[in-house]
């Protein structure tokens, strides 16, 4: 079964503008067919010509979906740790989000 | 009644009080297995002469007055992603052929130690990656998806296949297959069930918990998953509300959150209309109800999938490699793709997922607990690609199911599904119930006043699946109420689906 359906075309539900923008920054560019490959054997993954348009496509869409994270400027937060407790602190201040 | 009709609670009562033997329930919940499978395809495999043999153990030793508890001699059914000792443990996958697990998972061990019986392994998409669980159908309609990943779960318990079920949770993997079957599911606190011995989709995202009929089932499972393992490196102390401040049905002095953003947007007028009169019966009961705003909503998509996709890939490294001709070819897509994601990416969800941790706690500081839609609308037709909503957005299927779910798993607050009713077509519509950390009895206690209520608690599919579900025509002009279901066909190739 092929990747099936788009995402949505609308926006996700909107949140307030940060309030301080990261800033300005190119988008992304998305992979043409033969840059996923270089890539893909780059990571030790070589791909079939056959897999290129489908992978590519694939790829193009997920970095579009995680792209939105740019426009957040994270300051000194770090990644989140594998404790859920720890990190439900609702003390604990925050970056501009 | 017969014996596999009988909840997880009043099967136990029954054989607690040998009015009825492990053995003759196993044998009903067996033969209902049996008559059922065949449409509905829950199992990988029944293994009956087992079952049996612990079943005659559970008598034996209840016989001999060694009582275990709730669980002992009451059938279930585990994901097959689910290790137990000396079983395969398929994933669902060609690429586990041959595969037999070395020891038993913890959760699997535990349920032996509380002596319940092992039916059979139940379905999931493969590896989990997927919302749909392609190979199992609705147990209200046969033409309708199971949902997923724990699609072979829920269908088991909603059609009395089993008494209850083990099921993992990633995007809603517990709850959304509980929610489109009609049964409970509860994705616990992030840690608190472990998981070590069960084949994971996303490590920081993997929940294990149960599905069962009643909310009471819940408890009484989720009691004997819980406790520490230090195999699992996101375990967490024992739950600091074991007993909920909150006296039996009655929801006095509960503060309940009701998302005005992001949790009723792009819902099913039918999803929404049950919900929220099961929110109204929640205020009757004493609870306060209290709008809430989500936050950082626009990013959840974001964060899934910037953790979710590196992690499975990561996951999959090594058989991706050496056969990738195995995998389902939508799975295989998904992780060839994400052997492409920059590592810095996922940093960025992780920040960002810090961020989301540290909003819901202010959320939560204000309201006990929020309830909201489990999923947007109820199971889609088999083949359905995606829907369009009422703003004209076009989503699809499996990005609709998970879109709700997501936010508990990236913040690993603990979230119940439970039936509120029928929709369009007479199709079960699940509500959440999302609590603090380690506020698994709140959440528990939610849902177990709201099922007070209604009459038709821990009912069974009818009929098992055998027809479609009562009053199931769709009226042609159905669209207009609900989301437009778009016709199968040849897609983009600029397209994904959102999974787990």
């Amino acid at each position: 079964m092929p990747p099936e359906a788009p995402a949505s075309e609308a926006p996700a539900s909107e949140a307030p503008a940060p309030e301080a923008p990261a800033p300005e920054a190119p988008e992304p560019a998305d992979l043409t067919p033969q840059e996923a490959a270089q890539w893909a054997r780059r990571a030790g993954l070589p791909l079939g010509s056959e897999r290129l348009d489908a992978v590519t496509a694939t790829a193009n869409h997920i970095q579009a979906v995680v792209a939105t994270l740019r426009e957040l400027d994270f300051g000194d937060v770090p990644p989140a740790s594998a404790r859920t407790a720890e990190l439900m602190d609702p003390e604990v201040s925050d970056a501009t989000v | 009644m017969r014996p596999f009709e009988l909840t997880l609670a009043d099967a136990a009562a029954a054989v607690r009080a040998k009015e009825l033997s492990p053995v003759e329930l196993t044998e009903s919940v067996l033969g209902r297995a049996r008559a059922v499978e065949g449409r509905l395809n829950a199992f990988v495999g029944l293994r009956a002469d087992e079952a049996r043999r612990a079943a005659a153990t559970a008598e034996a030793e209840i016989a001999a007055g060694r009582y275990r508890g709730p669980l002992h001699g009451v059938p279930l059914g585990l994901k097959d992603l689910i290790d137990v000792k000396g079983q395969p443990t398929t994933a669902s996958s060609a690429v586990r052929d041959g595969h037999v697990a070395a020891d038993d998972s913890t959760v699997a061990a535990r349920l032996a130690d509380a002596g319940a019986v092992l039916l059979g392994k139940t379905h999931t998409h493969e590896f989990a990656y997927g919302l749909t669980t392609p190979q199992t159908r609705n147990a209200w309609d046969v033409d309708r998806v199971a949902g997923g990943s724990s699609g072979g779960s829920a269908v088991a318990v909603a059609s009395g296949a089993v008494t209850f079920a083990i099921g993992t949770d990633t995007g809603g993997s517990i709850r959304v297959p509980a929610a489109l079957n009609g049964v409970v599911g509860l994705k616990p606190t992030y840690g608190l069930v472990p998981r070590h011995g069960v084949t994971s989709l996303s490590w920081s995202l993997d929940h294990v918990g149960p599905l069962t009929r009643t909310v009471d089932d819940a408890a009484l499972v989720l009691a004997a998953l819980t406790g520490h393992d230090p195999r699992d490196p996101a375990r967490v102390p024992a739950p600091r509300e074991s007993h909920p401040p909150y006296g039996e049905g009655d929801l006095t002095g509960l503060r309940v959150g009701v998302p005005r953003t992001y949790y009723f947007d792009r819902v099913a007028p039918d999803v929404e209309s049950a919900v929220r009169a099961a929110v109204d019966r929640l205020r009757d009961l004493g609870a306060e109800l209290v709008d809430v705003d989500i936050p950082m909503t626009r990013y959840v998509q974001a964060v899934q999938w910037g953790l979710m996709v590196p992690e499975a890939t990561a996951y999959h490294e090594g058989t991706l490699r050496a056969t990738p001709e195995l995998y389902a070819p939508d799975v295989r897509v998904l992780l060839e793709a994400g052997e492409l994601l920059l590592a810095g990416d996922y940093v960025r969800a992780q920040r960002a997922r810090t961020l989301m941790r540290r909003a819901w706690a202010r959320l939560l500081a204000e309201v006990d607990v929020v309830v909201a839609p489990s999923v947007p609308l109820t199971a889609a037709p088999v083949g359905q690609q995606s829907v369009q909503w009422a703003d004209g957005s076009v989503e699809s299927v499996s990005d609709s199911y998970v879109r709700l779910s997501a936010p508990a798993n990236i913040t690993g607050v603990p979230a119940l599904t439970v039936p509120v009713g029928q929709g369009e077509g007479g199709l079960p519509v699940g509500m959440q119930v999302i609590g603090r950390p380690l506020g698994e009895g709140a959440v528990l206690r939610v849902g177990r006043a709201y099922e007070a209520t209604r009459a038709d608690a821990g009912r069974l599919a009818p009929d098992g699946g055998a027809g479609a579900a009562e009053g199931a025509v769709v009226a042609a002009g159905g669209g207009a109420r609900g989301p437009v279901p778009k016709p199968a066909g040849p897609t983009p190739p600029v397209t994904v689906e959102a999974r787990n």
